[in-house]
């Protein structure tokens, strides 16, 4: 049986090492993927994870309990990644994350959902374009590129997302809205070509 | 398409984001605006591919070194801190979280880098002094300054005074002056206002 995160912290806290061991094998894959959905860079995403655990090993005894064990490592891990993100990007100015109606009429082409199919479970498609995914992911600027990973890695809901932005609700719905619609752009082309293709094979 | 620009940010929450009046307007918007519909769906087909993806790239990795590079950082961060605390602050701190994060391009993938040794090694101990030392010689003058007079002036004292005579030094700082006397019962230090009165 799996023992669960609030006593491997406990033994962790007491200086059980093997606990500690145990904390990060549990989530290593899940701290580098948030780092590297942030980072871009995988040995950068790397070193984020591993000063993740580094901090967590220095601030055990701080964790309150309050929030899950995994929401305060990924928090930690979040806020790494940002931190290191903003310290490498050279002073640039983001563009600003109002919707507007030429945003909406862009984002309602649908190509998207066309070339790709709306059902997860048949989509086969999905398996092969998750590898154009981090491509995609990259061309995104940094906010953009954070609120779709903590979305869709950890799963945080609006309120959430707030919270650990530190902005409000609203923009963290508008800016999720902009950060889609900047990955649709970028897969579009290559959903568009699938969707062709496959025009043509049932056309033959 | 005025209210889509309400409502396009609206599309992709789940259930319970959305105020009840507001996914009740949402709902009714869709059934209206194929537009929306169709940024629907393309939302509906992106869900979770990033972070399938994401994963799916950390699976690939070998995480083998991973936690056993963790655990030597980990050992660094402590030893330096014991060497700090052994060194009374004037030497060797944890390195900064910031310095250790590298650039890219500089990422661990390999052997982790060398951030210190455990607090047990006297010698690195006292080899991490002197470039500290060097790099902050106003500060090791001013802590050692103080040291160095009172071993001075209990050097003078001793040396000047025989058994059981009243030797009186008078040391002079900043217009202030002190003075101690060497007794048979050991150094008496007379405060200023004494000496002033």
């Amino acid at each position: 049986m799996e023992v669960d995160d609030l006593s491997l912290v406990t033994k962790a806290r007491a200086g059980e090492a093997d606990a500690f061991r145990a904390i990060v094998v549990r989530y290593q894959r899940k701290v580098y993927a948030v780092a590297l959905g942030i980072v871009k860079d995988p040995d950068l995403a790397w070193d984020v994870a591993q000063e993740t655990f580094v901090r967590v090993h220095g601030h055990l005894a701080e964790f309150e309990g309050k929030s899950s064990f995994s929401t305060w490592v990924l928090r930690i891990a979040t806020h790494l990644a940002i931190d290191t993100v903003r310290k490498e990007r050279k002073a640039k100015r983001d563009e600003m994350d109002d919707v507007n109606e030429a945003d909406v009429a862009e984002a309602g082409e649908g190509i998207l959902s066309t070339g790709l199919g709306n059902d997860p479970r048949e989509n086969a498609l999905r398996r092969e374009l998750a590898g154009k995914i981090a491509e995609a992911l990259e061309t995104l600027p940094e906010k953009h590129r954070t609120i779709l990973v903590l979305r869709e890695v950890e799963g945080l809901s609006y309120e959430e997302l707030a919270e650990r932005l530190g902005i409000h609700k609203g923009t963290v719905m508008s800016r999720l809205f902009h950060a889609r619609k900047k990955m649709q752009a970028a897969l579009r082309r290559y959903a568009g070509k699938r969707a062709a293709s496959g025009d043509e094979e049932q056309g033959s | 398409m005025k209210d889509c620009v309400l409502f396009a940010p609206m599309i992709g929450s789940r259930e319970g984001e959305l105020t009840a009046g507001e996914a009740k307007a949402l709902e009714a918007h869709l059934a209206t605006c194929a537009a929306c519909r169709a940024v629907a769906q393309s939302t509906a087909a992106l869900d979770g591919l990033v972070g399938e993806a994401l994963l799916a790239r950390a699976n690939a990795r070998d995480f083998a070194p991973f936690v056993d590079q963790v655990m030597e950082k980990v050992a660094s961060v402590r030893g330096a801190s014991v060497r700090g605390a052994s060194v009374r602050g004037a030497s060797v701190r944890p390195e900064p979280v910031e310095g250790r994060m590298g650039v890219p391009g500089r990422g661990s993938t390999g052997s982790p880098r060398p951030v210190g040794t455990n607090g047990s090694d006297s010698g690195e101990a006292g080899r991490s002094f002197l470039p500290w030392l060097r790099r902050h010689r106003r500060a090791a003058v001013a802590t050692l300054a103080p040291a160095l007079a009172a071993l001075a002036v209990i050097v003078y004292v001793r040396l000047g005074s025989g058994v059981g005579e009243i030797a009186m030094l008078e040391l002079s700082s900043e217009g202030e002056a002190t003075t101690i006397l060497q007794t048979s019962d050991g150094p008496v230090l007379l405060l200023n206002e004494e000496n002033d009165s």
